[in-house]
């Protein structure tokens, strides 16, 4: 029988929003609204177990037979394993501080996107499982029994959250939800349950050293093109070292400098600074990816992936290591490479980073022996090292985007402001409450930036894409300047959706501009080949 | 006393009842939120929203300058375009405004019979909800876009050192090689 319009417009009863509570009201699964599962060879070769084909939006996800008590063990594994996932468990008492900070929230309005929402999907099955007034009270106490649905429930809403940390900050017990989602995610990796784009470039990584699975001679013609570019822009040929003991520094940045656009001139800008002042250093084809998706897996996978940053300054005996503008790599390595992978370092060269140009000592890289690459680059220019003329970018009006992880995980919030505001001449903020601690994430962090899911990724990105149009509205911003190579990705749509106009750039692509090489010819075009006014 | 004359007084109202019935197109809690936030940082889809419908309250009315009326629709509708709606479900909120006339000045209208008033404010309703949807399908449009210029961005020196990136038509236009190995400033 024909339907009756009103039966083919079945969502046009706009007034009447679904009445069930959250436990009760259904996942949409349709496509677009998951990230596309990981190839069970991938999943299989890195060691995960249960790896099988799957897709979010059939019914039957072919799970183990077993997979409750692989849950239910793994669950009572990494309570045991870590304290503070127990107390992150137990300490919530649901006050909502956090509700209304998750980007995912503020651009959709999905109620489950409310962090603390979010963590109950996690805390209800807990307080089933491993507390005595959840296992009487069962639901009274806001307990739930692990059921399939729970499971794929996880899987929607645990792959909505970038670990940006943005709600932890509200939080007045400190619990850190992008923990909660770290474990979940570990959860389901146990079940077979991971997405193909972060599963490929672990896969990839850990084979070949980088994300995109470059072997080492592709890398090096890579940079060899770069060099190109920069002679033909600058008339200054640059040859750097690859693979070469002996040098004071090891520099490690994440690949997508190396393959895309424009984190390409981001790093032809560091080649740019480290020629300028005659730096020391080697980069390496095997640690050729500062970048750590193994982050997103489990703890075991970003162990492994990150261990082959100190194993490379100890080959190579390098005295320390310069980091390049990354965002969760920085996490990785202020608040867990020590714990994980320190042990390393023993009988390698490797010693309290000092930078060999102006002599400063980072003591607060005692311990990690990594310096990131805008505190070096403050550091010399607050010591006049470095030959810079900013007029050269005086066609940008430049705002900041702090980068979560640098922001929130290490602190790092004047440094680059710093470096930006003696590189050019027009900066401006955006509102305090998007940027420094309380930073919006560009919505695609955690190895959520994979094209599939662009409408989540749009609406995620809604509060920095807001806020940046109100600078691009008052001060005719042209330019968003950011420090993780994820960032410059993934920033692009947000700006050309929400602030159409507004290009992205990392800040040592601006610092490579405005700096003055000896023996260049005169400078006519930028890093992009751009013509320059005459100034 | 015309329909134009009664809205316009009872502008606050309108708007409100308006930011009501679209707020209600989200989950219940998230209304309440949205409604109540009045940080147009911290809650940009609220206050978006509410912005938006009052120019749209104005446009209406005065039915002049169709650019500065997509102008107004635009951020709202952008925003609805990307969030978990259908295409009807993301514009219906254009066509509240007729329910809200309707409820609000009901009355007035059967007293002051200002029933031909109310037919063209309907047409020009309607008239809206195009000039609406023109701008959801670029912003769908845009989107997929966007998916497409991100993979060839994220590839774009593995293109060049494969040679397989055209820089510009022209190069097809012309038949000259495409720009990959030694094309740009190499040997």
């Amino acid at each position: 029988m024909a339907l009756k319009p009103e039966e083919l417009l079945a969502t046009i009863d706009y007034l009447n929003p679904p009445k069930t509570g959250w436990m009760e009201t259904p996942n949409d699964f349709s496509p677009g609204r998951w990230p596309y599962p990981a190839k069970p060879d991938l999943h299989r070769a890195m060691g995960f177990k249960h790896a099988h084909e799957w897709k979010a939006d059939e019914k039957d996800w072919h799970l183990p037979e077993n997979w409750k008590q692989i849950i239910s063990e793994g669950f009572k594994a990494r309570l045991d394993k870590y304290r503070s996932f127990k107390v992150f468990m137990d300490v919530c008492v649901r006050c909502g501080a956090c509700a209304d900070k998750c980007h995912f929230y503020i651009g959709g309005g999905d109620p489950k996107n409310m962090p603390v929402l979010r963590a109950e999907l996690m805390r209800s099955v807990y307080r089933a499982d491993f507390t005595t007034a959840g296992k009487i009270l069962g639901k009274l106490n806001g307990a739930r029994v692990m059921e399939e649905d729970v499971l794929k429930e996880w899987f929607l809403y645990f792959y909505q959250c970038t670990e940006c940390r943005r709600c932890s900050l509200f939080c007045p017990y400190g619990i850190d939800t992008a923990e909660i989602t770290m474990m979940a995610r570990e959860l389901l990796h146990e079940v077979g349950l991971g997405i193909n784009w972060i599963m490929e470039p672990v896969f990839n990584c850990n084979r070949t050293g980088n994300h995109l699975g470059i072997q080492p001679h592709a890398f090096k013609e890579i940079v060899e093109f770069m060099c190109d570019d920069i002679e033909e822009y600058t008339g200054v040929r640059i040859n750097p070292p690859l693979n070469e003991p002996g040098h004071e520094v090891l520099f490690i940045t994440p690949s997508g400098d190396a393959f895309a656009d424009p984190g390409i001139y981001t790093f032809m800008g560091y080649l740019i600074l480290f020629e300028a002042i005659g730096l020391d250093y080697t980069l390496s084809t095997y640690a050729s990816e500062g970048g750590n998706f193994g982050l997103f897996t489990g703890a075991d996978t970003m162990q492994k992936l990150n261990a082959k940053m100190y194993s490379e300054a100890k080959r190579l005996g390098a005295k320390w290591i310069l980091g390049g503008e990354c965002g969760h790599m920085w996490r990785v390595i202020n608040q867990y490479m020590d714990t994980m992978n320190g042990y390393i370092q023993e009988g390698s060269n490797l010693t309290t980073p000092r930078n060999p140009i102006t002599g400063t000592v980072f003591h607060n890289a005692k311990q990690t022996k990594m310096v990131h690459i805008t505190e070096f680059t403050a550091d010399l220019i607050k010591h006049g090292k470095l030959d810079l003329s900013p007029e050269r970018n005086n066609h940008l009006r430049v705002t900041y985007h702090d980068s979560c992880n640098p922001a929130r995980g290490m602190g790092l919030l004047e440094e680059p402001r710093y470096v930006i505001k003696n590189v050019c001449n027009n900066y401006f903020e955006m509102p305090p409450q998007t940027t420094r601690e309380q930073t919006f994430c560009c919505g695609a962090g955690s190895g959520l930036n994979t094209e599939e899911i662009m409408e989540i990724r749009l609406r995620g990105g809604l509060p920095r894409g807001n806020a940046l149009k109100y600078v691009q509205d008052k001060h005719d911003v042209n330019m968003m300047a950011c420090i993780c190579a994820l960032d410059r990705a993934t920033l692009i749509p947000v700006a050309d959706f929400w602030a159409p106009g507004v290009q992205i750039t990392g800040v040592h692509e601006m610092v490579a501009n405005a700096l003055n090489l000896k023996g260049q010819k005169k400078r006519e075009v930028n890093l992009r080949g751009e013509e320059l006014e005459e100034v | 006393m015309t329909l134009a004359q009664l809205i316009r007084d009872e502008k606050t109202t309108v708007v409100e009842r308006w930011l009501d019935m679209v707020l209600a197109t989200y989950p219940p809690q998230t209304a309440k939120m949205w409604k109540v936030n009045s940080d147009p940082f911290g809650n940009p889809v609220g206050q978006t929203t509410l912005r938006a419908l009052g120019e749209l309250t104005d446009h209406l009315l005065a039915w002049e300058d169709a650019a500065a009326i997509c102008a107004s629709l635009e951020p709202l509708v952008k925003i609805r375009a990307v969030q978990d709606f259908s295409p009807s479900k993301a514009l219906s909120f254009v066509f509240f405004f007729k329910k809200v006339v309707r409820s609000l000045f009901a009355k007035a209208i059967a007293r002051e019979r200002l029933d031909a008033e109310l037919a063209e404010l309907d047409s020009r309703v309607e008239n809206l909800a195009l000039l609406a949807m023109d701008i959801y399908v670029k912003a769908r449009e845009d989107l997929y876009r966007m998916r497409l210029d991100e993979f060839k961005r994220t590839h774009r020196m593995l293109f060049r050192k494969t040679g397989i990136m055209c820089e510009t038509t022209d190069v097809l236009l012309t038949g000259a090689e495409p720009a990959g190995n030694g094309a740009v400033g190499t040997e």
